[in-house]
């Protein structure tokens, strides 16, 4: 006998397995497509009107405080449109996640559905290169896995580093400006500014500026294979080279003399300057 | 509750029972949620919605003449 009345009594949501298999690959967390279904049930349910952070708390049994720290971490990711209601209150448009969902089944979608990633009204390719950059640095190299970044901080980071001009870069922003131009030219993951790097590259900009420092990383990781034989350096560029060379490749990048200007070691190679018996010393 | 019509090669929800009735709701949930494009299509499906529920009286409507493209089944 089949006994099924006691669990109908609530009733069914169906889940469509679109976005089951895919929210991963849409960059939301596990605890985010928990709130996306609550939300999706409410939406037939309710109104059309998105439920209070205090509905979702109350549902998950999660604080309000974090819930409202998952609802701005998809509307960082563009799933979410913070917009304000009738009464001015404070609340989302969900349009561009379920948008999103029709994307991933193949069903064509309106502009008004498409995902705007950080609020960006036309998001450009360069804050898409900084996002990917920022994901991959982010990868747990032990478990050659990509965590899901849902802590707002993150998507903060991100938007101030793009909102900045070189002079206005912090020693935590050289770490993007590096990997950005690392993954350009090797399409790998960038090393990561860990203490010792991040004190370096502080002092690097307090000596020389964070226009040109910026500059200056920027130039070496395109031009390494021309840098790093000159000074004969064995290795990638990394924040220590660059604070080991500091007295060298600075000054001679500033002064544009990095060419012409003999650099270290390269006296040894030129045999034509030290003739027979010439030789310096005793 | 659920017949299985092998001649019609139909489902058959049966509305008297609760059970059919929810999942009646959750069909039309789920063309509400991945298949609605226009306010008219939801209101159309919440009022088929209702129906079921016993909240308006019942007519019979088929979703195939809101599909796109008309004679889709």
């Amino acid at each position: 006998m089949i006994e099924f009345s006691n669990l109908s009594a609530e009733g069914f949501m169906p889940i469509s397995r679109v976005f089951l298999t895919n929210y991963r690959g849409l960059n939301i967390s596990m605890e985010e497509a928990m709130l996306v279904l609550h939300l999706l049930d409410h939406s037939w349910f309710g109104n059309r009107d998105f439920p209070s952070a205090e509905y979702f708390a109350k549902k998950t049994g999660k604080s309000g405080q974090t819930v409202r720290a998952y609802l701005r971490s998809l509307s960082h990711k563009g799933y979410l449109t913070p917009i304000r209601n009738e009464l001015g209150d404070k609340t989302f448009d969900y349009s561009p996640l379920l948008g999103a969902l029709k994307d991933l089944a193949g069903v064509p979608i309106s502009d008004e559905e498409k995902p705007k990633p950080m609020h960006d009204e036309s998001p450009k390719d360069s804050l898409k290169q900084l996002i990917d950059t920022s994901l991959e640095m982010a990868k747990d190299k032990s478990k050659k896995r990509a965590p899901i970044q849902t802590k707002p901080a993150h998507w903060r980071r991100l938007q101030a580093f793009n909102d900045k001009t070189p002079e206005q870069y912090n020693a935590k922003d050289m770490e993007f400006v590096m990997a950005q131009e690392w993954r350009k030219k090797w399409q790998s993951p960038a090393p990561r500014f860990f203490g010792r790097d991040m004190k370096h590259t502080k002092d690097l900009i307090s000596i020389y500026g964070a226009e040109v420092v910026s500059d200056v990383i920027t130039r070496c990781v395109i031009d390494w294979e021309t840098i790093a034989p000159k000074f004969n350096i064995k290795g990638y560029p990394s924040m220590p080279i660059f604070w080991g060379f500091r007295n060298s490749i600075f000054p001679l990048m500033i002064d544009g003399e990095l060419a012409t200007k003999p650099s270290w070691g390269s006296q040894f190679t030129e045999e034509e300057d030290t003739p027979e018996g010439g030789e310096i010393g005793w | 509750m659920v017949r299985l019509d092998s001649k019609k090669n139909k489902l058959v929800l049966d509305l008297k029972h609760k059970t059919g009735k929810q999942l009646a709701e959750m069909v039309l949930q789920a063309v509400y949620l991945y298949g609605a494009e226009s306010e008219e299509d939801k209101a159309i499906l919440r009022q088929m919605s209702r129906m079921i529920q016993g909240e308006e009286p019942v007519v019979s409507i088929d979703l195939k003449d809101y599909l796109k493209g008309g004679n889709n089944d």
